[in-house]
C-alpha cells in the first residue's frame, strides 16, 4: 500500500515538472514600451511559481499520508509531535509565499525589472528558508529510505524551480 | 510530427483537406517547413494569450496554495497548534476580450 502511494506521488511529482522552461520564444503584438525579454521573465517566473504551487502541494499530500501510514513497526512512517508540526508549518509557510507572490506577478502583467525581481526574490527567499527546515528536519523525520526520497524530490522540485525564478535578470 | 520532420527536409509541399460527401475542402496547403512552424508548442503567440493565460495560472497557484493552507491547519489542529494564516482567495481573471456585435448602420 505505501509502495502504490510513493509511486502514484513520484507520478504526480514528474507532472509537476512540467511547464518549467521558458515556454514562448517569440510574442507578438506587444504594446508600446513592453519588451520581448520583459514578458519572457514575466512568464517564466509564473511557470515556475506554478511548479512550486505543485510540487508543495504534492509534498503536503505526501507528508499527511505517511503520517496516517504504519510503518512495519506498527508505528506512523512520520510520528505525531513537534517535528511533524515543524514540517507542516514550513510547507504553509511556502504556501503562503508562493500566494503572495502569485498575487504580486499579477499586478505586473507587463513588466520585470530589478524592482520586481527584487521583490519575488524576497518571496523565494521565504520559500527557501522554509525549504531548509523541511531539509533538515523532514527527510530526517520521516521513517525508511522510499519515503525519504520521496520528501526529497519535492524538495528537490521546489528548489530548482527557485534556483530558474532567481536566474531571471 | 516525425513524417513532416522527414518531408521538411526535402522541401515537400502538402495540402490538408478535410472531405466532405464526394468533395475534397482544401483547409492548409503550404510548404511544410512553414505548417510544422504553426504547429510548434514554441512557436510565435500573441502577448494577449500570454497575459490571459499566465493571469489564469497565478489564480490556480493561489488556489493551490489555499487549498494547503486549508488541509495543513485540520492537520495542525487535531496536533493543539494555532492555525496558519490562509489568505483570501483570488478573484477569477478578467475574460479574454471578445468581438462586440457588427455596428448597425
Amino acid at each position: 500500500m505505501i509502495r502504490k502511494r510513493l509511486v502514484l506521488t513520484l507520478a504526480l511529482a514528474c507532472v509537476s515538472l512540467v511547464g518549467c522552461a521558458a515556454r514562448q520564444s517569440t510574442i507578438t503584438n506587444l504594446p508600446a514600451g513592453v519588451t520581448q525579454a520583459q514578458v519572457q521573465s514575466w512568464d517564466s517566473a509564473v511557470a515556475n511559481l506554478h511548479a512550486i504551487a505543485i510540487a508543495n502541494s504534492n509534498l503536503r499530500v505526501a507528508v499527511i499520508q505517511l503520517h496516517a501510514t504504519l510503518g512495519t513497526n506498527g508505528q506512523p512512517v512520520l510520528p505525531s509531535g513537534q517535528v511533524y508540526v515543524d514540517i507542516l508549518t514550513a510547507i504553509g509557510r511556502i504556501d503562503q509565499a508562493e500566494n503572495a507572490a502569485s498575487s504580486f506577478l499579477s499586478t505586473v502583467p507587463n513588466n520585470w525589472n530589478q524592482s520586481i525581481s527584487a521583490q519575488i526574490g524576497s518571496y523565494t527567499g521565504a520559500i527557501s528558508a522554509a525549504l531548509q527546515t523541511l531539509t533538515n528536519e523532514g527527510t530526517l523525520a520521516v521513517k525508511g529510505t522510499a519515503a525519504q526520497n520521496q520528501v526529497s524530490q519535492f524538495i528537490g522540485n521546489i528548489a530548482a524551480a527557485i534556483k530558474i525564478i532567481a536566474s531571471l535578470a | 510530427m516525425a513524417a513532416l520532420g522527414t518531408l521538411a527536409l526535402i522541401d515537400s509541399g502538402v495540402t490538408l483537406a478535410l472531405q466532405i460527401g464526394s468533395v475534397l475542402v482544401p483547409l492548409i496547403k503550404g510548404a511544410i517547413s512553414s505548417i510544422k512552424q504553426d504547429l510548434s508548442p514554441q512557436g510565435t503567440v500573441v502577448y494577449t494569450v500570454v497575459i490571459s493565460t499566465d493571469q489564469a495560472e497565478l489564480v490556480d497557484t493561489a488556489t493551490v496554495s489555499i487549498t494547503d493552507l486549508v488541509a495543513i491547519n485540520k492537520e495542525l489542529q487535531a496536533q493543539n497548534v494555532i492555525p496558519l494564516v490562509v489568505p483570501t482567495p483570488p478573484a477569477a481573471p478578467p475574460a479574454a476580450p471578445t468581438q462586440g456585435p457588427p455596428p448597425t448602420p
